[in-house]
């Protein structure tokens, strides 16, 4: 039957979806259901209704239901809060009460059960904690007041011991509902809503219908990647929490498409320690096979993260042993073609003073004025001309370096001693390392100018070139970059990139695009910051732009490894970003010295096709108190 | 999913998304479509009418193994069932004449067929021709769709039995099609002769003949790709539908009891809908034995609604498929891009074949697609060998 709303006339009835004049059950035109529905009549209680038991109860809103029946939050008199799950069959309410006892602690048992005319139910006490989704929306809201590592102790440890303890005892859930978990302060986790536990011997699971959570279900639960769902789909869950907490952003889509990868949460907090980065995105990988095996790695994996961050937040400056190792290569198909190799490199380590330079350019290869070899070796003598700066001493505090300082071999001749100083704090690193790169871009536009006095065209057509330098100082390093040459620390089996690219992606997403979106922008690849940057005056006479490089500061500990190398790695050396990441520290950790893993790093970029210049600084860093740089 | 059965067959099908949610707009819905053939053991196998050609000369390490193939296919014959070899000239009665003579083509292989099969107009009798291809076919492609379409006017499905590497499987797997045949290549670890007897059992198995599969849709809505995910996953075209004609006919070729019921995958586009039930399409199913009337008939509904928790629910099942099946176009893509000349798009549908074969996990694909597309990137050249394996590895998911 038509419903009221519906217009009937004498040749049929016109669909209320789009318009056509149609006749029977469907419309011919749309597909539209014109029978209406039948009132069911609702004998279901309704907010505000009283339910009455062991003790009275006020229905105060409704929950998702995940089963036959309602659920309802109620209120006691003394205002405790319990949910109510209410059904036609008493074999739900016993099935929901074994499911419970199958979790053990981290079920919430009902305190009593009743009925409600001819329903069942089950009243169940919710205590003080808060469901992960509710503190996520507080995380966000709060997001500049949060510290991810105090987000990840108090949210993702109690889940992360929760979900170890089932994987342990041979079960899975085959992910979670962040509306069911629930957090209180004394860091205790349990299910309102009991998940349907599997035992490990069943998985994995094969594909069927059921309920994700966007940007919380791993991508096999919507049938992605073979569909099989096992262990690693509640590690997903778990990291995808902690990826949000470190990240501080909103869940995501894409966190369940297999061709997805989220971007390093860097990106959005600079303070989120590299160890907990690198675990959160392992974790939530789109590659089942990449993540966690089960929870407890993941925990295994996160204390020892934890203890690391303490370590290096209370590390006090002092010596620590450094191997470095580089290469310099072609690429062997971009040689095919590309003849010059435009990243050049830059390594200097006063053994007695522990005083470091590292410096990795790569320069960019479309440019109509100059070319990227000519930028990346301006960026290698103004390294030269800093490290020069640094032997002289004269960066030693109270004589600060800035941007009118030029230095020239003839400043140099007839010096004595060299006395190697650094600024004491971070500004003063950072505004060397600036100078530096300001220096080189001086310098790039110099060569242009005197090649064109009068600049004719757009300074996007000059050439340009990235850089990634690494001030070592004893344990201490600070650490500037600007393009997408890439700096990465690696560590206990997991490699996290300290850079953030400066590429036009990586920017919408800092601006809070999703990654589909950024990643398929048009020229999502293209530098939006890099070492030759200019204005033009009226004068047809180019203006340096003053460089926005990032800065880092760090405090390595024996056992860390710092890679500095240029895009060539990353992009050739897998099959995809993470793979290359993958074998990329494979390559490193399975080196004896680090000359043997920038060589190593070399040929993998090789073997994956070899498209771009490969260039790399490995610093591997440790306390057998050998000290100097080979 | 509703439907009236008249017959031993019947349909399911499971839509992705099952519940659409109307903020997202315009909709990309999955339908998996299986034949549920579980009343269909109670009848007794067809008699089969199967005439055997080749075209070019197989290897001579090759040719003891298709003797003795056919030697068992001929200890197999039961009453009712015919078997008989042809050449250019003729049916071959002796096995060593025929393996001497081959037909030079595959449009003479398939004008052979037509004569062998003209003036039988059986009901009850399934006819099909098999050729054996051992050259790499370099025919015209339109004259041999045209021969191909004229034996399946006849109700004649052609099975193909490709022992060349560099013959165009993508061309071959469409001719068979046409009569719902299939084409069946040599793998690791399994012959041609092996493949041969294998296909020759299922057709000697078959319980109904010439199934189609007709589906109505709504004018607005635009199906997409229309795939085969079992028994073996092919890609089978993409589906233009008329204003006038909103009709699509699948065809399931024979349907016996043996291996996985066979499925369908199709990708249809559906724009922003309001708050409703909504009917996808209307489906029948037809033999040629049961004429116009339909063995079983039915319709998809999807529902959609504006609150988001209701529209949470996945068919895992459905994208798990699409992920699957997903690949053999991507093959097709490579090799139509590589006849078009067009590196670049070659290269990136490599890549992207790369990424998805390590997302399915499937280890010894990734390997191989990635070196094929390195020595792309040097040489940039592909052979039709390397297209080949590319579609076998997309419509084999057990081969790595």
């Amino acid at each position: 039957m038509p419903s009221a709303d519906q217009t009937v006339d004498l040749t049929g009835i016109h669909c209320p979806a789009c318009g056509t004049v149609t006749a029977g059950p469907f419309c011919h035109n749309c597909g539209f259901a014109l029978e209406g529905r039948s009132a069911v009549e609702d004998s279901w209680p309704q907010s505000g209704d009283r339910i009455d038991g062991q003790r009275a109860l006020y229905l105060r809103g409704s929950l998702l239901c995940h089963s036959d029946g309602r659920r309802y939050v109620a209120e006691a008199d003394d205002k405790t809060r319990y949910e109510v799950y209410m059904t036609e069959s008493a074999d739900l309410l016993a099935e929901r009460a074994a499911r419970t006892a199958a979790l053990g602690d981290y079920g919430l048992p009902a305190a009593w059960t009743g009925t409600y005319g001819e329903l069942h139910f089950a009243a169940i006490p919710l205590g003080t904690g808060t469901p992960l989704s509710e503190a996520q929306g507080r995380i966000i809201a709060e997001r500049d007041r949060n510290d991810g590592q105090g987000l990840v102790d108090g949210w993702v440890m109690p889940l992360a011991r929760a979900v170890a303890d089932l994987h342990a005892s041979g079960r899975i859930a085959g992910g979670f509902d962040p509306h069911e978990v629930l957090v209180d302060d004394a860091g205790l986790c349990r299910f309102r809503w009991p998940p349907q536990l599997v035992d490990m011997s069943q998985t994995p699971v094969p594909p069927r219908r059921r309920r994700v959570h966007r940007g919380y279900s791993a991508p096999e639960l919507y049938g992605r990647c073979g569909g099989g769902v096992g262990a690693r789909a509640d590690v997903f869950f778990v990291g995808a929490v902690m990826y949000y907490a470190l990240a501080r952003v909103a869940p995501m889509t894409e966190a369940g498409h297999s061709n997805e990868r989220l971007p390093a949460p860097h990106i959005y907090h600079a303070d989120v320690p590299p160890e907990l980065g690198a675990i959160a995105r392992r974790a939530v990988s789109p590659v089942p096979d990449r993540r966690y095996a089960d929870a407890g790695m993941l925990l295994d994996a996160l204390e020892t993260a934890l203890d690391v961050v303490d370590e290096r937040r209370g590390a006090r400056q002092g010596p620590i042993g450094v191997d470095v190792g580089h290469e310099l290569h072609i690429g062997v198909l971009k040689g095919q073609y590309a003849p010059q190799n435009q990243d050049d490199l830059f390594l200097a380590y006063h053994v007695d003073s522990s005083i470091g330079l590292f410096v990795v350019s790569d320069g960019v290869s479309i440019s109509e004025y100059g070319s990227g070899d000519i930028a990346s070796s301006c960026v290698r003598q103004e390294a030269l001309n800093g490290w020069r700066l640094i032997l002289d001493g004269h960066l030693a505090d109270g004589d600060n370096p800035d941007d009118s300082i030029d230095v020239h071999d003839e400043t140099l001749a007839g010096l004595g001693e060299p006395t190697p100083a650094l600024p004491l704090d971070f500004d003063g690193r950072c505004k060397f390392l600036g100078s530096l790169l300001d220096q080189a871009n001086r310098r790039i536009g110099q060569l242009v100018q005197q090649e064109v006095p009068h600049f004719p065209g757009q300074p996007e057509g000059i050439m340009a070139a990235t850089a990634v330098t690494a001030l070592l100082e004893g344990n201490r390093v600070t650490l500037s970059s600007i393009g997408d040459s890439r700096i990465y620390l690696i560590r206990d089996g997991h490699m996290s990139q300290l850079s953030i690219d400066h590429d036009l992606a990586t920017q919408l997403l800092r601006l809070g695009r999703p990654p589909s979106v950024a990643r398929s922008f048009p020229a999502a690849g293209a530098l939006i910051r890099c070492v030759g940057e200019f204005d033009k005056d009226a004068d047809q006479q180019l203006v340096p732009v003053p460089l926005q490089p990032e800065f880092l500061e760090l405090r390595v500990l024996p056992g860390d490894t710092l890679l500095l190398c240029s895009d060539g790695i990353p992009d050739y050396g897998g099959y995809d970003e993470e793979d290359a990441e993958d074998r990329m520290r494979q390559c490193v950790e399975g080196a004896p010295g680090a000359p043997w893993a920038a060589f190593e790093l070399m040929v993998l970029a090789n073997r994956g096709g070899g498209g771009d210049n490969i260039s790399c600084i490995v610093l591997r860093f440790h306390d057998d108190g050998r000290r100097g740089a080979s | 999913m509703s439907g009236v059965a008249n017959g031993p067959l019947s349909l399911k099908w499971r839509v992705d998304p099952p519940v659409s949610l109307v903020t997202d707009g315009a909709v990309d819905v999955g339908t998996l479509l299986v034949l549920d053939r579980s009343a269909l053991a109670e009848r007794s196998p067809l008699p089969l009418n199967l005439v055997v050609a080749q075209v070019g000369t197989p290897r001579p390490s090759r040719t003891a193994e298709l003797r003795k193939a056919f030697a068992r296919i001929r200890d197999g014959i039961r009453p009712g069932d015919r078997l008989s070899f042809v050449n250019q000239s003729g049916a071959v009665d002796d096995l060593e004449r025929w393996f001497e003579a081959p037909v030079p083509t595959l449009a003479a292989a398939l004008e052979a067929g037509a004569q062998r099969f003209a003036g039988i107009r059986d009901a009850h009798t399934a006819t099909r021709l098999a050729v054996l291809v051992n050259t790499a076919v370099q025919e015209p492609m339109q004259p041999l769709l045209t021969a191909a379409g004229v034996l399946s006017e006849h109700a004649i499905g052609v099975e193909l039995f490709c022992g060349h590497s560099a013959a165009d499987l993508g061309l071959l797997t469409r001719l068979a099609n046409l009569g719902g045949g299939e084409t069946r290549v040599s793998q690791p670890g399994r012959s041609l002769a092996e493949a041969l007897v294998d296909r020759v059992d299922d057709l000697r198995d078959q319980r109904v003949l010439d199934v189609q599969v007709e589906l109505t849709f709504s004018p607005i809505a635009q199906p997409g790709q229309l795939f085969r995910v079992a028994p073996s996953p092919i890609f089978l075209r993409n589906v233009r539908l008329g204003d006038g004609n909103r009709q699509l006919t699948i065809e399931v070729g024979p349907v016996n009891t043996r291996g996985p019921d066979p499925a369908f995958l199709l990708t249809t586009m559906l724009p922003k809908r309001r708050i409703g039930r909504y009917r996808l399409f209307d489906a029948r199913v037809y033999t040629r034995e049961g004429g116009e009337r339909p063995l079983w008939s039915g319709g998809a509904v999807q529902r959609c609604t504006a609150d988001p928790s209701e529209s949470s629910e996945v068919e895992a099942e459905v994208v798990a498929a699409r992920e699957q099946v997903e690949v053999t176009a991507w093959s097709e893509e490579v090799a139509r891009c590589y006849a078009e000349g067009d590196a670049r798009r070659v290269s990136s549908t490599l890549d992207r074949l790369v990424r998805h074969f390590v997302t399915l996990g499937r280890r010894r694909a990734v390997e191989q697609v990635s070196q094929m597309r390195l020595r792309f990137l040097r040489s940039g050249a592909l052979s039709r060998a390397d297209v080949n394996r590319l579609r076998r590895l997309a419509s084999n998911p057990s081969l790595g």
